[in-house]
């Protein structure tokens, strides 16, 4: 559990995985990909952590991340192997609404 | 089939080759405030033709900068035949051919959609004088008049007789490829079967990349290529003519804005060009600081054939490695340049 200010970048203690925070709901909150804590600037992994199964869905590089109340959103700069969540409920992918042609 | 045809709207327009002007004789018509009226697409010329042979002795004189600046406000293109050196002359000349011969190309197409061309010509004119940003507005504004104008209408009957299916079906995955090497984005566009055909879908998708380039500053620079045999033949036919009216064309624009992404992020582009690179396949890649291009490389602004402008960025991007009356040349003319002739002028940077 830590708090999180936008635009900390953070990284995945099992996976390649990157991310911007963009936007975080106040408090503190667990932020985790491939099953294991993300890690910050300093932070190192804890030993023998290995990427859960349970959690492998993979992140895509460019995509942004978002909870069910929208209120928190990380941008992926890496992709990876393994897949986001907070307080253990697996993260969305937030899609710009796609727009006609101006043709 | 033609994709254009020339039908008198409600104005008979010129469609004959208009005599040159000397300066001399330029002058004369301005001794009266209607002595050039007639320059008009409503009325006698489609385009008015200079000939600068007397030009060098009014070198420096107010009387030059007279003339400038009153043709500057014509609308039609400004056509000089012959080298203009004279600062203050070019001001009101938006494209030099070395020929009469030279300008019958051009002007066949004036003639086809003169109301096309006296709008580019303006908006050349206008984006000279302001910064990219308010280009990148007006050229939206101008882009969706000519959308809405009788010139495109008759060209988009043709389009949708000729119409065929989008060909994406046979392209798999995303329209934009998107992949991190190191502290390097690689951007490829990827429609291969369509050639990289400028799509609604691959404008979004483009969109998003550039956002994240823009947001992660550890990434030094991004790469932009097309996969296939060409880096893009331009905005995808298939899609001509399916915005509902001109006004939603100009807020989508403004809404999903690539030139605008493209203008901030230029220092951090490179764009690496092959085979085709017509309309949008060189307006985007004009922004970038640097535009590599296969030695099979070919550049075209193909717009005036279809009654419209360049629209994506092109009247800002271009220019600012031309200028304008290379500008106005490429996009008068529709003509291909060679990658040699692209390198000669600027537009791109090494052939590789």
């Amino acid at each position: 559990m830590s708090q999180y200010k936008p635009g900390v970048r953070l990284r995945s203690a099992v996976c390649t995985t990157e991310v911007v925070v963009i936007a975080v709901p106040a408090g503190n909150i667990a932020l985790s990909c491939g099953g294991a804590p993300l890690l910050g600037e300093g932070d190192t992994a804890a030993a023998g952590v290995v990427l859960d199964a349970a959690a492998a869905q993979g992140t895509l590089l460019g995509k942004r991340y978002t909870n069910e109340t929208g209120k928190l959103e990380l941008l992926c700069v890496k992709p990876g192997a393994g897949s986001l969540a907070a307080a253990g409920v697996a993260l969305v992918v937030k899609s710009a609404k796609p727009l006609p042609s101006s043709d | 089939m033609p994709l254009s045809s020339h039908e008198p709207g409600l104005f008979q327009t010129a469609a004959g080759v208009s005599p040159p002007l000397t300066i001399s004789e330029i002058i004369a018509l301005c001794e009266t405030p209607w002595g050039l009226d007639g320059y008009s697409p409503l009325l006698e010329h489609n385009y008015l033709l200079l000939d600068v042979a007397d030009a060098a002795p009014l070198a420096g004189t107010d009387q030059l900068a007279a003339v400038a600046q009153r043709l500057r406000q014509l609308p039609c293109p400004v056509i000089a035949v012959g080298a203009v050196t004279a600062p203050a002359l070019l001001r009101g000349v938006d494209v030099m051919v070395a020929s009469v011969q030279e300008a019958a190309a051009l002007i066949r197409n004036i003639n086809k959609h003169p109301l096309a061309a006296m709008t580019l010509v303006q908006l050349l004119r206008h984006n000279e004088d302001v910064t990219p940003e308010q280009g990148l507005f007006a050229e939206s504004l101008a882009y969706a008049s000519l959308q809405g104008g009788v010139e495109f209408a008759q060209v988009r009957k043709v389009l949708h007789a000729v119409r065929r299916p989008p060909q994406v079906a046979q392209d798999s995955g995303n329209a934009v490829l998107v992949e991190r090497r190191g502290d390097e984005l690689h951007i490829t566009l990827n429609r291969p079967h369509a050639r990289n055909a400028y799509c609604a879908a691959m404008r979004d998708a483009l969109y998003a990349a550039l956002q994240l380039l823009k947001l992660d500053e550890r990434l030094r620079r991004a790469v932009v290529s097309g996969a296939g045999r060409c880096f893009c033949v331009g905005g995808d036919l298939t899609e001509f003519g399916t915005v509902p009216d001109t006004s939603t064309a100009h807020a989508i624009r403004a809404s999903r804005s690539v030139g605008q992404l493209l203008l901030e992020l230029c220092s951090r582009l490179e764009f690496r060009l092959h085979r085709a690179c017509v309309g949008s396949g060189i307006e985007l890649p004009a922004f970038g600081a640097r535009v590599v291009a296969d030695s099979n490389t070919f550049i075209q602004l193909p717009e005036i054939k279809l009654g419209l402008l360049p629209g994506a960025g092109g009247t800002v991007s271009i220019p600012r490695r031309i200028g304008r009356q290379r500008t106005a040349y490429l996009a008068l003319s529709a003509r291909r340049i060679s990658a040699a002739k692209a390198l000669q002028w600027g537009l791109i940077d090494a052939i590789i």
